[in-house]
């Protein structure tokens, strides 16, 4: 019995024991382990730039002791009109005929309906040389109160002065320059006034008979009602009214208008086969892209595939884009065309084509590899991280140091305010310095005071403001007035300014393979119409010759087929070059 | 005197000596307060379920949290009591109790399925992207309908690049969902990728639902490729870089993260730095589409279209939906100088993108007809025949009556 109870009692213990564990372990129960991860902002926030190759290019902006203080209007009125963010346009004209490039800024207007005070208008400044300019307006008889976009400059009438014409949202105009810096309003007789939205313009001889025939690239229809009132209404983020994306409208085939030689022009859109393939376009590039000696039109379509209009004579055009590698971005995908650049940048005497591109789209570097035949190459060409970084405009290729090969300029800024999600608004521009072998750096931060700040930039023209000899640059944004960026980077040896006449009645060089020679180095230039975006730049070609003083030699192949070669070269560096004649200096004084 | 001495003779043979008494007693004692204990603890247990049930009618889930925690201490819960633990979790947006609490829901609770979809939602919450795979494929397993389930899994998938996956995924939602065309649309861009509808605050864009996922399971290998791929694309490769390249010292077989550091490099435009590793071998991922992709770029920039064209080919041949891969092939045979065979896969993408441009303009519900079946003829002309058949379908379904989609969804079986 004593044994029993002994075990009993050691049982008893046992079982209290193990009753006093399970009863802790059931306290203590799956106590969850604490992981709750911190919510930080809605986007990742970027990391700082990297640093920058330095370079000798500089600009200056000069445009508030110029005179070109145009405050920017664009109906801004919170009603979002798509039209409002995309800005107006520029462009380089020597109105008057001095010598001096003159400037015409676009600006926007009153839509239907909107309840501000009237804006001043599109503005034309007289080039008064040493970096001064002077709003003749009004003398120049130069009255357009639309919505300016694209612009086009072009000797239309074979007179030898350059017109222009002023593409607006839902009119345009025709000015002809009848000397003296004033103009008339020719836009009803010559038939141009167009309808709907036109974006960029270029005049060009596309049917080969000797005058300047007009291509206006249109982008969306009926964006806005007849009440000014956008048709369409978007967020841009979530629970703030933004501008919508294209798709939200229907897209506007572009116009080509044939001219018949009497001041007159005829729509030929549906002849021309582009009526049949309306898309949303922005950019416009006019040059020989198949080296058949006709010039065909490639348009930087917004979310679409670009086109490229081969032209197969008569004006009749079709649309080769995909066959010749230009419609789509180097993965296959649509992307947001704006801007176009074209030259050569990779020195193998083809013409290059770039497109700029929405933010998180590298601009697309569109290499020619044989005629009519281009691949993409932003990432060879070091283009595409910079470029996903930004939401671009205006571009052009121009050599900014004068070391013969093409550097580039690119206007940023976005179209909507979705700072909200991390994305900048206004945004910096950026200046890509040519290294030779197809390859860029960036050099954007010490290329001048412009170039560090950041804005809603759009519009950009290229040409020599202050007859230097080297290339200038003017911007137009949505914020603030113009900038008027004058180059000021030393150079090591010469340049030479080329002005190209044709023997037709326009005398338009447009499609003219330029090539100069200099310490046995060939650099090769292109006579292109349109580029950039709504903007149209110095019809004068600028060759920078690196170590060179002079040139040793120029060739051109003319757009009538005949090539013309000249050793012997006026001292000057400034040179005209008339087809079928000697080459000409041109005298213009750099300080007057 | 007998009756002392027959006691005493009665315990010595009972063995019941003072030891044994005191033994007895201890018994006795130990039983009267266990038995105690058991009623108190009893009490108490229901004191505290009557104390979470009369908070809970108040809705102070605070006060049910606290009661049934104590609980818990007390005895495991049953089914109704932890059927309430969760909803006050849930009520008091506890995801990590909640969790707990899901966690132990049974198999035969007849709200099992519904237990773990919440529980699957609130990883995704929690950003814990495998945890929350595991959980939706158990979902599915139980009741392959689930719609939700379905999403979740396209959305990992998508959100981690796993194209195989991804299709696979979509074309199971495709066949169990009623609504067939939100399924049709996510296919229809060839790629996988993160559909906009989420259980997370849908502002939060791509990179920071990666980077969370990062910061809550960093051992997961697939989330640092897909996000440097995100840096990539918003051009911040220096921010790609710090990620692989710290992973990479620690895994330097990671072929996933291996192959991001390489598109990395290509993008910079330093072909010359992975050309060793683009060389196809034993210890390569050679059934990787983005492998062949990458050497096919790398090729191409030396010129060497042909090799362009093998490698592009490959990668056609492992994701044929995916329109970089022919664009890619098409541009190099095109260098090649093969025109007529470039041709056929540009015109595939071309038609591609006007599937995709088609879909910017549709939407889920109430779908034109006519914008179904042009989905399909563009399915059918690129080769993607189950799409197509899917289009037609749906659109049979808007218009039943309609002999021309009745037409081409029949000539879709002939050979």
């Amino acid at each position: 019995m004593t044994r029993l109870m002994t075990v009993l009692v050691a049982l008893l213990v046992l079982a209290g024991l193990l009753g006093y564990a399970l009863v802790r372990r059931a306290e203590r129960g799956a106590r969850p382990e604490v992981r709750s991860v911190p919510r930080t902002a809605s986007r990742a926030p970027r990391s700082e730039p990297t640093p920058e190759a330095a370079s000798p290019i500089r600009f200056r902006d000069v445009a508030a002791g110029a005179g070109v203080d145009l405050p920017p209007f664009h109906a801004a009125l919170g009603r979002f009109r798509l039209v409002e963010t995309m800005g107006s346009g520029l462009a380089l004209i020597d109105a008057d005929g001095d010598g001096w490039l003159d400037v015409v800024v676009g600006q926007g207007a009153l839509l239907p309906e909107d309840k501000a005070p009237e804006p001043r208008p599109t503005t034309l400044y007289r080039n008064l040389g040493g970096g001064q300019f002077e709003d003749v307006t009004e003398t120049a008889g130069l009255r357009f109160r639309e919505f300016s976009q694209g612009m086009a400059v072009g000797d239309y009438d074979g007179d030898g002065r350059d017109d222009l014409f002023l593409a607006g949202f839902g009119r345009s105009a025709l000015y002809r320059n009848l000397g003296d810096g004033r103009f008339a309003d020719v836009t009803d007789s010559a038939g141009v006034a167009g309808y709907g939205w036109p974006s960029s313009c270029a005049f060009a001889d596309l049917d080969g008979d000797g005058d300047l025939d007009l291509y206006v690239v249109h982008y969306l229809a009926d964006t806005v009602d007849a009440f000014g009132r956008a048709t369409v209404r978007c967020n841009a983020v979530e629970g703030r009214v933004g501008y919508c994306p294209p798709q939200a409208h229907r897209p506007e085939a572009d116009v080509l208008y044939r001219n018949n030689g009497d001041g007159t022009f005829t729509d030929v859109s549906v002849e021309a086969g582009l009526a049949s393939a309306p898309a949303p376009g922005l950019g416009l590039a006019i040059a020989d892209l198949d080296g058949d000696g006709r010039l065909d039109v490639f348009i930087a379509n917004d979310q679409a595939p670009n086109q490229a209009w081969r032209n197969l004579g008569g004006l009749r055009f079709e649309d080769r884009a995909s066959d010749w590698g230009l419609a789509l971005g180097e993965t296959g995908e649509t992307r947001a065309g704006m801007g176009v650049a074209a030259g050569d940048y990779d020195e193998d005497g083809r013409l290059d084509l770039l497109v700029t591109n929405f933010y998180e789209e590298p601009d697309t570097l569109f290499r020619q590899v044989a005629p009519g035949l281009f691949q993409p190459v932003s990432a060879e060409a070091r283009l595409a991280v910079p470029s996903r970084t930004t939401l671009s405009f205006g571009t052009a290729f121009l050599d900014a140091d004068s070391d013969g090969r093409l550097d580039l300029f690119v206007a940023n800024g976005h179209i909507n305010d979705v700072r909200p999600l991390g994305i900048p608004y206004a945004q910096p521009p950026q200046l890509f310095w040519n290294r030779g072998g197809g390859r860029f750096e960036e050099v954007t931060r010490a290329s001048g005071e412009y170039f560090v700040g950041s804005y809603l930039a759009r519009a950009a023209a290229v040409g020599d403001l202050d007859n230097d000899g080297d290339v200038d640059l003017i911007v137009n944004h949505l914020d603030r007035p113009p900038a008027v960026l004058l180059n000021e980077t030393p150079r090591i040896g010469g340049t030479l300014t080329l002005r190209l006449r044709a023997a037709t009645l326009s005398r338009s060089p447009i499609g003219a393979r330029v090539r100069v020679g200099a310490l046995g180095r060939t650099i090769h230039r292109d006579v292109v119409a349109g580029t950039s975006y709504l903007a149209s730049h110095d019809p004068r070609l600028h060759v920078g010759l690196g170590a060179a003083r002079t040139a040793d030699w120029v060739e051109v192949d003319w757009p009538s087929g005949r090539r013309e070669r000249w050793s012997e070269l006026p001292e000057s560096d400034a040179i005209e070059l008339v087809e079928g004649t000697a080459p000409q200096a041109v005298s213009t004084q750099v300080n007057r | 005197m007998q009756g002392k001495e027959q006691a005493t003779l009665a315990s010595r043979e009972a063995g019941l000596g003072w030891l044994g008494r005191l033994g007895l007693g201890v018994i006795v004692l130990v039983l009267v307060a266990g038995v105690a204990w058991l009623v108190v603890r009893g009490r108490r247990a229901e004191a505290l379920w009557n104390q979470a049930r009369a908070a809970s009618v108040r809705e102070d889930w605070a006060k049910v949290h606290e009661s049934l925690v104590e609980l818990r201490r007390l005895q495991p819960l049953d089914r109704d009591q932890n059927r309430l633990r969760v909803q006050a979790a849930l009520r008091l947006r506890d995801a990590d109790a909640a969790l707990a609490a899901l966690a132990e829901v049974r198999p035969d609770d007849s709200e099992y399925e519904r237990a773990l979809m919440t529980r699957g939602r609130l990883l995704m919450e929690q950003f814990r992207y495998r945890e929350a795979e595991a959980v939706f494929r158990r979902c599915l397993a139980l009741n392959p309908r689930l719609e939700e389930a379905h999403v979740q899994l396209v959305i990992l998938t998508g959100m981690k690049r796993r194209a195989e996956d991804f299709e696979r995924q979509l074309w199971d939602y495709y066949e169990k969902a009623e609504w067939k065309i939100a399924a049709l649309r996510m296919l229809s861009r060839g790629i996988p990728f993160l559909p906009s509808r989420t259980t997370v605050d849908p502002a939060h864009d791509e990179g920071y639902l990666l980077e969370q996922g990062l910061a809550a399971d960093p051992s997961d290998p697939e989330i640092r490729p897909a996000l440097a791929r995100y840096y990539l694309n918003r051009g911040e490769v220096d921010r790609a870089f710090v990620l692989l390249e710290a992973w990479l010292e620690m895994y330097p077989d990671d072929a996933s993260a291996r192959l991001e550091w390489v598109a990395c490099q290509l993008e910079l435009g330093r072909s010359e730095a992975v050309g060793a590793y683009l060389e196809p071998g034993t210890d390569r991922p050679t059934q990787s589409a983005r492998f062949w992709g990458l050497r096919g770029e790398y090729l191409k920039r030396l010129g060497d279209f042909e090799g362009a064209v093998e490698a592009f080919g490959h990668a056609v041949r492992l994701e044929p939906r995916n329109p970089e891969w022919r664009f890619r092939l098409g541009q190099a045979l095109r260098a090649a100088g093969r025109p007529t065979e470039a041709e056929s896969h540009l015109s595939w993408v071309q038609k591609a993108n006007q599937l995709v441009a088609l879909m910017k303009n549709a939407h889920d519900t109430g779908a034109d007809p006519r914008l179904l079946v042009q989905a399909g003829d563009l399915c059918r002309e690129m080769g993607r025949v189950r799409e197509a058949r899917g289009w037609y379908e749906a659109a049979l379904k808007a218009d039943p009556q309609n002999a021309d989609y009745q037409q081409r969804l029949a000539q879709l079986s002939q050979p």
